[in-house]
């Protein structure tokens, strides 16, 4: 639709979807809707139309199809904890489809290890109430304490552990998904995959765009017996990435390789996330590992001759949960305290064949120095998974349109070293010009196809995900570029 | 180019592929790829039809231990796979009944049995990234060489499995995994009316790495008298695995490793019956559910010297009858298999059923209209003039 023309949610149409989702559950005063006018991405802000709070996998489905006979735009959102802007409104006005509501663990088969669950449940949520069975929800993203197992199925998430059980769609069995015209789907169910075309794993990471999650089939797992979490340092960056590279060739069943470096190593120490990590070391390892006891102390013995061969200034293994829980306050609390360096910090997201992370790092820190930018990097070492983060202040928007470029270049970098635009916050809003960067024109077509079979009126998410003509997009207090359409490079 | 009903086409490369795609799109031709051979008696496929091989494209195409990829041709065979990365220390946990003849496109693009996917994940969790060329004449590329991407939809998923019907796959990025320090076979031999749920669960709950966990019962490897056999693979440090001797002799009587030789056969044996002699019924579930649907089938089994292969890892269940059995539906209605399987959430499919799809509209699957109008839109998106591999699956009807 053009750009200076926006959707109207008519006073008919608001008394009907009260109706549909009970008193209370439709929000349209200006303050409700401040809240909800971005997602984590705080760069670009979109008033919605309205908030519908469902739930039930009907009120979803009544809400949607009312919607679709409007032909208004709809978002689906959980916890808005995303960080490529994919639970953004839809521009020119649109109702968010906030699931937080539906947030019930329905049922747990702790023998087969799977639950079901309603898409509002909290991440952590799901893993401290299957516990007491032993078991455990695998994926955990750095915001599990917030983010929300639908959203986690919208953006495939992942979390530092992801290195040993995988991304979200690999412990999704099953999905009831509500369509674009309110139809309701079943995709696969507490069974592994059935033959055919996995239409699961390929709505998973859809960013919103094809359907909204009403429940959810997922697989449970055994708490591991034991984990050993070690903290190697190293003088540099560079050096710590060339003893992930060498933990990767000898095969270490590790289950998390982060790296810090020393702008991120200072900025915890100073906070309260204070972990233990040598002030004067220029980058530290987390290396944590999974399993039985005796494999465990294996692969230990195996990481630590690694750090020493290494180079490594220091080792350190937790000694008891306590010690443990410490190291990892440092890596989950990095973007907090990163607060101290500047007010703003925009964490990138981006990818590389482990065996290029060195050349990687080298080119993203030339990169930032050049614009004169701080850079901190702080990210899953062990899949190749970088997060540059720029700290910056949004009010000197020279320096906006510095940390853009930045974000440009490195984006340019990763690609040239084999990499993809993104390993886990997806594209939403932030990456969608630079697809035509990683993606051929057919490539670009063949996902415009794949979009429109299952959303043929594009009202689900749309601008998301995939290039739009449009350059540019509001944003709150001023005007900023939207990298997008002739603005991409 | 002359007319391609009933050609036979080698493809050394993606050009070649395109070129017949582009040719067979404009000559309105049904085309049929395959990874390793043409039907053979040549007779065998359909006449109208063309038939591409992508045997040739048997390379490396990439391979860096660092990053724990692969990227490979299509045509290559999973023995030549495995071959490539001996001394690596790394490999490919993909699974197959004749590695020999089973090609990595195949594999991908098919369905192969397999006994660790319970462990490892099926197939396509191992698909990092794939190139091919669909039926409207477009090569495309999806996923990367990067173990961790959502960047775009994963269509590298959606032509996983899905048998030719949507594109020809020209090149594949597998993850790989680290070879484990030791590995070791259990068989245990229990009586054949034995009950053998209360042992898998004991086995279950083990803190071992246990990468399969098969149950078979009846006829299904020939062994004398019968017994119920339950064979299990785990990984580990050498230590670990001379605790989990010490636990596992101490479990229970009728259990003792067995050589790494024999494990090779004992799952290739398996892996074949499940493929080839699996006529009677496919189905996947809950592992409580197929292992309670194994004593439901057990007395017929017995009675029509049938034979059972249960992943209790992986939930997946094989069962085959010495006879052909001519009317399914018959058996079928007489167990209630549809509602029983139907009200736990469960699927079931004949290997032999040309649909091969178990929520369609056939037989035990959940009515879903819907996924197959979902299907056949995807399907008109990528071969919109229905030239890829027409009437093999419910989503690719033949006309």
């Amino acid at each position: 639709m053009p750009t200076d023309e926006r959707h109207i949610l008519s006073r008919s149409l608001r008394h009907r979807l009260d109706r549909i989702l009970g008193k209370g559950r439709l929000l349209t005063d200006a303050a409700s809707l401040l809240v909800y006018e971005s997602d984590a991405l705080t760069h670009f802000h979109e008033p919605p139309l309205a908030v519908a709070l469902p739930r039930t996998t009907e009120q979803v489905a009544e809400t949607v199809r009312t919607l679709f006979e409007e032909k208004i735009p709809f978002t689906p959102r959980g916890a808005g904890t995303g960080l490529s802007g994919g639970a953004l409104p839809p521009e020119g006005g649109g109702v968010l489809i906030d699931t937080c509501a539906m947030d019930g663990i329905l049922e747990v088969l702790a023998d087969d290890r799977m639950a079901r669950v309603q898409p509002g449940v909290v991440n952590l949520d799901l893993s401290l109430a299957v516990k007491e069975y032993g078991l455990m929800y695998a994926p955990d993203p750095s915001s599990q304490m917030a983010c929300t197992l639908g959203g986690n199925v919208a953006e495939n998430s992942s979390g530092p552990h992801s290195l040993l059980y995988g991304p979200t769609c690999a412990h999704v069995l099953g999905a009831t998904v509500v369509m674009e015209d309110g139809a309701i789907l079943h995709l696969g169910g507490p069974h592994p995959a059935a033959p055919g075309p996995d239409l699961l794993g390929s709505f998973a990471g859809s960013e919103g765009t094809l359907g909204i999650v009403t429940e959810l089939w997922v697989k449970l797992l055994p708490i591991p017996e034991a984990v050993a979490t070690l903290l190697g340092s190293f003088a540099d960056l560079p050096t710590a990435c060339r003893a992930v590279s060498r933990m990767i060739a000898e095969g270490v069943r590790a289950s998390a390789i982060e790296a810090l470096d020393r702008l991120t190593i200072e900025a915890v120490e100073s906070s309260v996330f204070a972990a233990g990590y040598p002030k004067d070391a220029g980058a530290v390892l987390l290396v944590e590992l999974h399993g039985h006891p005796l494999d465990v102390e294996h692969d230990g013995d195996v990481v630590r001759r690694i750090f020493r061969e290494g180079n490594a200034l220091d080792i350190q293994q937790a000694e008891d949960e306590e010690h443990r829980k410490r190291l990892w306050r440092g890596r989950k609390g990095a973007y907090g305290a990163m607060g101290r360096v500047a007010p703003d910090l925009y964490v990138m997201d981006t990818v590389v064949p482990r065996s290029k992370l060195e050349e990687a790092i080298r080119r993203i820190t030339d990169i930032c120095a050049r614009h004169g930018l701080r850079l901190a990097n702080v990210f899953h070492a062990g899949e190749g998974n970088l997060h540059p983060n720029i700290s910056y202040d949004r009010r000197d928007t020279e320096e906006l349109t510095r940390v853009l470029a930045a974000n440009g270049e490195i984006v340019e970098v990763c690609l040239e070293l084999g990499g993809a635009l993104s390993g886990e916050h997806g594209i939403g809003i932030e990456k969608r010009a630079y697809m035509k960067l990683q993606f051929s024109d057919d490539d670009l077509a063949a996902f415009e196809d794949f979009r429109r079979a299952w959303s043929p009126e594009l009202l689900l998410n749309p601008g998301k995900l995939l290039p739009t003509p449009r350059a540019c997009a509001a944003v709150k207090g001023r005007a900023a570029r939207i990298p997008d359409g002739e603005g991409a490079p | 180019m002359k007319d391609l009903a009933g050609e036979r086409i080698l493809c050394r490369d993606e050009a070649a592929v395109l070129k017949a795609l582009r040719e067979a799109r404009r000559q309105g031709a049904a085309i049929v790829p395959g990874g390793s051979e043409f039907p053979s008696p040549p007779e065998q496929g359909d006449a109208s039809h063309a038939y591409l091989s992508l045997a040739p494209m048997d390379r490396v195409l990439s391979f860096d231990r660092t990053d724990l990829t692969i990227t490979v041709q299509p045509g290559m065979t999973l023995a030549a796979l495995n071959a490539a990365l001996v001394g690596s220390g790394q490999r490919s946990t993909l699974e197959a009944p004749d590695p020999e003849t089973w090609t990595v496109g195949g594999l991908v693009a098919g369905r192969a049995p397999s006994f660790s996917e319970g462990a490892h994940g099926p197939v396509k969790n191992h698909v990092l990234g794939l190139r091919c060329v669909d039926g409207a004449g477009r090569s495309l590329a999806f996923g990367g060489r990067v173990v961790k991407n959502v960047t775009g939809y994963d269509l590298v998923r959606l032509l996983s499995g899905s048998r030719g019907t949507l594109a020809v796959l020209t090149e594949v990025t597998l993850r790989l995994t680290p070879v484990p320090p030791a590995t070791s076979t259990w068989v245990f031999q229990r009586p054949a009316d034995e009950d053998p749920g209360p042992l898998v669960a004991r086995l279950r709950t083990l803190p071992y790495r246990m990468t399969r966990l098969v149950v078979v019962q009846g006829e299904a490897v020939g062994v004398e008298g019968r017994p119920t056999l339950i064979a299990l693979t785990l990984e580990g440090a050498p230590a670990t695995l001379a605790d989990a001797t010490r636990k596992l002799e101490s479990l229970t009587p009728g259990g003792e490793p067995i050589e790494d030789d024999a494990a090779r056969e004992l799952w290739q044996t398996l892996l074949a019956f499940s493929e080839e002699k699996a006529r009677h019924l496919e189905a996947g579930g809950a592992v409580s559910v197929v292992l309670d649907l194994a004593r439901r089938l057990r007395p017929r089994m017995v009675d029509r010297r049938g034979a059972l292969v249960i992943d209790a890892l992986g939930g997946k269940l094989h069962y085959t009858e010495a006879a052909e059995e001519s009317d399914h539906d018959a058996w079928w209605a007489e167990l209630k298999l549809g509602e029983y399987l139907n009200a736990r959430g469960a699927w079931a499919a004949l290997p032999s059923d040309p649909l091969d799809a178990v929520h369609g509209p056939r037989r035990f699957g959940r009515p879903s209209p819907k996924e197959l109008e979902l299907l056949l839109r995807i399907r008109r998106s990528f071969d919109p003039d229905g030239i890829l591999s027409p009437g093999r699956t419910a989503w690719s009807p033949a006309s």
